[in-house]
């Protein structure tokens, strides 16, 4: 009986929060960031890759050395030192300025570099001691699992982003033809 | 049309606030640690304020986070912090050996940083 009691009560609240005005306007801007939230997460993608790339080309020098150190990829040392930052700030600038289909390639090939770095970053937690990381910026100072965790849910952004993406393509086109 | 070219606009400018607020906040940590290097020490030989236990050798850092880094136990300290002598003496390399580290260490021109203990640097 009791909890029955509180159970009315806190949907009387929730009533009556709805209801009031603050409460219809906090609903309204949930749902715009709902509705909006694959955009959100391109421009969040664009800002990330700005600040990152425009990072490691101040630090260009200290990137290529950092690179030379790791094994395997150390011989392509200056081509990716070079390469990933100028890629990055490139997908930064689409991100933002591209619309449709170009807009969702920038977001694939994105979510592929992210990918990359992820699985760059698991492969360094599981079989290199001795580990690297020029990531740029503050993600730098951040401990390898955080920063692995931190991958991780940026790539699951970017997916969600890339489905909600396209089925919001074919809403509309299903749209034009009805 | 006219609301099309309004949207156009307006994530045009969105675009180039965000794209800014990225160089700008980029600019604005490296600034904080060029000024927080600065203020640290002035005439140096190497630029990082530290030296970090990676096993085999030793690697030079600008900034080190101690409590999550140094977990995996070893024989040496895993931070190693630049005394003033230090920063005139010590030459800029990419990374010194556990010898040059003991050389250092005698010389006075380094000394473990106090949150460290003896362990490998993760990072």
């Amino acid at each position: 009986m009791d909890k029955l009691v509180k159970r009315i009560n806190l949907n009387i609240i929730i009533d009556t929060i709805r209801q009031s005005k603050a409460g219809q306007w906090l609903g309204r801007k949930c749902l715009w960031i709902y509705r909006q939230l694959a955009k959100i997460i391109v421009y969040a993608y664009a800002f990330l890759y700005m600040y990152t790339g425009y990072d490691k080309l101040y630090h260009l020098e200290i990137f290529i050395d950092g690179n030379k150190k790791i094994p395997l990829i150390g011989q392509y040392a200056e081509l990716i030192g070079r390469g990933i930052p100028i890629l990055e700030i490139l997908l930064a600038i689409l991100l933002v300025f591209s619309f449709g289909r170009i807009e969702r390639t920038t977001l694939r090939i994105s979510v592929v570099l992210m990918g990359v770095f992820t699985v760059y970053l698991a492969t360094m937690l599981i079989f290199v001691p001795d580990r690297l990381c020029h990531c740029g910026g503050v993600i730098e100072s951040m401990d390898w699992t955080t920063h692995l965790i931190f991958n991780l849910l940026w790539l699951g952004a970017g997916i969600y982003a890339i489905r909600k993406l396209s089925k919001d393509e074919l809403a509309k086109a299903r749209l034009q033809k009805l | 049309m006219k609301t099309q070219i309004k949207n156009l606009v307006k994530s045009a400018l969105l675009g180039v606030a965000v794209l800014g607020g990225a160089i700008a906040m980029q600019s604005f940590t490296a600034k904080q640690v060029v000024s927080d290097e600065v203020e640290i020490k002035k005439n140096t030989a190497l630029a990082p304020n530290f030296l970090v236990n990676k096993g085999t050798s030793f690697s030079p850092r600008s900034s080190v986070n101690t409590s999550t880094n140094c977990i995996q136990a070893d024989s040496k300290s895993c931070v190693y912090e630049l005394t003033e002598e230090g920063m005139e003496n010590v030459p800029d390399q990419g990374s010194y050996t556990p010898s040059q580290i003991e050389e250092y260490e005698s010389n006075g021109w380094i000394s473990p940083h106090p949150q460290s203990a003896s362990a490998l640097y993760l990072n």
